[in-house]
């Protein structure tokens, strides 16, 4: 594909379907079946969505999408952004409350939903007033859906769209609570998945494993396999990773470093009870004879599960960057791999420089700013106009290494970017407790807490009981896993507030019972 | 059945099959990430015959809670 044709996602669609119409672009499971789209028909369903969007307002309109990864979520996600209006795909794991909070603040009136969500509807429609129309994506009984939508619908002309209008809203954690919604337009995301040359071709197949609400998987997985005519096949759950590896028989996948990690354990698990298989051929028995690459990103990777894939047979390729980038920074490939010590080289078009030790960067893929929060969206940039990391490292020869996070988030090794205030905010009221703090130790979220000294007695019960009921409020992957309980107050600032960065001893390690 | 579990545990965390016991909170005693527990309930579909709906595993949170799943699942 010339790239140089390319201006908005309409453009890809559009191309892709012109070079390869009858050409599978997607694969599912569906039930016994595997259920498929080409090109061509991707194209036409894009068009479709188009018009009936045309319909349900004026102007350009904000839709919401809530659902793990599947033909009909991506086919809605391109046909939203086809003739320019804006996407935002939600965090299925959030709780209704923030579900609706999201969509709210984004403005969201039209929405695309999963059927398991169909008994948040009710509730969504006197909370969410303003939306106006909703979708399932499947058919349902009594449900207005996307297979009524696109078969009632005729095929839109496509539309001027302008490159540096908004395509999608991305919520990213934020180190004060609340999520940011980061808008990144149609060229911000044709940048990034063009910001490297020579990293596909139509014969690969990827499976795409994920979330899809996340900055990676979308320009990655969905418009990578766009832009190459590349096949993609949906990964339905984490559950079945291994079977739909066997299944689709993938070359490519992108994975975040904590499903590196446990693939690798349970690898070894079984290489303990046959210790004189040689890894190559376990390597291929879990990954199949196909797989060719595994990339990797979103988080810190430990450099020794490089080399212990690469015994397998399977290149690790690691790249860096964040949502707010679109998201890539930097990257590798086959030809200029990363040594495990680095996170690649800086991409096309990017620039990248250190000052005062933060990693800075600008290009063309940088987004248009944290949607209706401009106090946030300066606090990102530096005077000059170039975007602020919070990524501690340095450069050397055009790749990064990162050292450390100048912000206080906690990158979990599944490249969920949490908060500590947010989880620090539900121990708010415990009047037990004296001082709390969260962070990250060993890729587990530890909770630390101080309690008054005529509760040292009860602490750990009231503590442990604490974490039960916080643990079940929270999505599963912000589970506090290990607990800490100090008999000395934290070390402070001069201003009396809590350091993050404790260089006393730590508190007592709570076991199992 | 706990003997099978274990076995199948032992692949994701570094403990003796002896220390998991029917009350072992999955995610505060054994450090198992929400990753692991969706992974571990492929190997029990494989193992035990049966299907697991992503949705239904946000109130497992011990290895008790895991035999009823089964259980129920396999009724």
């Amino acid at each position: 594909m010339n790239t140089s044709e390319l201006k908005t996602l309409q453009d890809l669609v559009l191309l892709s379907a012109k070079e390869r119409p009858d050409k599978v672009y997607l694969r599912e499971k569906a039930g016994q079946e595997i259920a498929e789209k080409t090109f061509g028909k991707l194209a036409e369903d894009c068009r479709k969505l188009a018009s009936w969007l045309s319909s349900q307002g004026e102007g350009v309109l904000h839709a919401g999408l809530l659902g793990t990864s599947s033909i009909a979520y991506i086919t809605s996600l391109l046909g939203i952004t086809f003739n320019g209006h804006v996407a935002v795909p939600i965090d299925p794991q959030l709780s209704p409350e923030e579900i609706m909070d999201n969509l709210n603040r984004a403005d969201v009136t039209v929405f695309f939903y999963d059927k398991r969500f169909q008994a948040l509807i009710e509730s969504m429609r006197s909370a969410c007033p303003q939306i106006t129309s909703y979708v399932c994506f499947t058919p349902e009984e009594g449900v207005f859906s996307l297979t009524e939508l696109l078969s009632q619908s005729a095929p839109a002309e496509p539309a001027a769209v302008d490159p540096h209008q908004c395509a999608c809203i991305l919520y990213t954690s934020g180190t004060t609570g609340k999520s940011k919604g980061v808008m990144l337009s149609h060229a911000n995301l044709i940048d990034n998945a063009c910001c490297c040359d020579n990293e596909g071709s139509d014969s690969d197949i990827m499976l795409t494993v994920l979330p899809i609400h996340h900055a990676y998987c979308l320009t990655c997985d969905v418009l990578l396999t766009l832009r190459y005519g590349a096949t993609l096949c949906i990964n339905d759950s984490l559950i079945r990773l291994m079977q739909n590896i066997k299944l689709f028989k993938p070359t490519k996948m992108l994975l975040v470093p904590l499903m590196v990690e446990t693939i690798y354990r349970r690898i070894m698990a079984e290489k303990k009870k046959n210790p004189l298989l040689p890894m190559k051929m376990i390597g291929r028995a879990v990954f199949g004879k196909d797989l060719g690459v595994i990339f990797c990103g979103g988080a810190y990777l430990n450099p020794d599960l490089t080399k212990a894939y690469a015994k397998m047979g399977i290149p690790l390729l690691q790249g860096y960057g964040m949502t707010e980038c679109s998201p890539r920074i930097s990257s590798s490939s086959l030809a200029d791999p990363s040594t495990g010590e680095d996170v690649g080289r800086v991409v096309k078009n990017c620039e990248v420089k250190v000052e005062d030790g933060e990693i800075l960067a600008r290009s063309p893929s940088v987004m248009l700013g944290y949607y209706k929060n401009e106090e946030a969206t300066k606090e990102m940039f530096t005077e000059d106009g170039w975007l602020k990391t919070g990524d501690l490292g340095y450069v050397k020869d055009q790749r990064i290494y990162i050292t450390g996070r100048k912000k206080n988030l906690i990158i979990l090794s599944n490249g969920e970017n949490i908060s500590p205030e947010e989880l620090e905010n539900y121990f708010a009221g415990s009047e037990w407790m004296a001082e709390v703090m969260v962070y990250s130790e060993e890729e587990q979220i530890t909770a630390e807490v101080y309690p008054f000294p005529e509760y040292a007695g009860k602490a750990e019960a009231l503590f442990r009981k604490k974490v039960e009921e916080i643990n079940k409020k929270v999505p599963p992957v912000k589970r506090i896993l290990r607990l800490r309980l100090r008999d000395k107050e934290f070390e402070k600032t001069t201003s009396r507030k809590v350091k993050r960065i404790q260089t006393g001893e730590k508190g007592r390690l709570l076991s199992a019972k | 059945m706990l003997e099978k579990i274990r076995d199948i545990m032992t692949r994701y965390v570094e403990v003796e099959p002896e220390e998991i016991k029917e009350d072992t909170k999955l995610a505060e005693e054994l450090g198992l990430t929400s990753f692991a527990v969706m992974s571990m309930m492929g190997d029990f579909e494989e193992e035990f015959g049966i299907t697991v709906d992503e949705s239904e595993l946000t109130d497992i949170y011990t290895v008790k809670d895991i035999m009823n799943y089964i259980e129920k699942k396999q009724a």
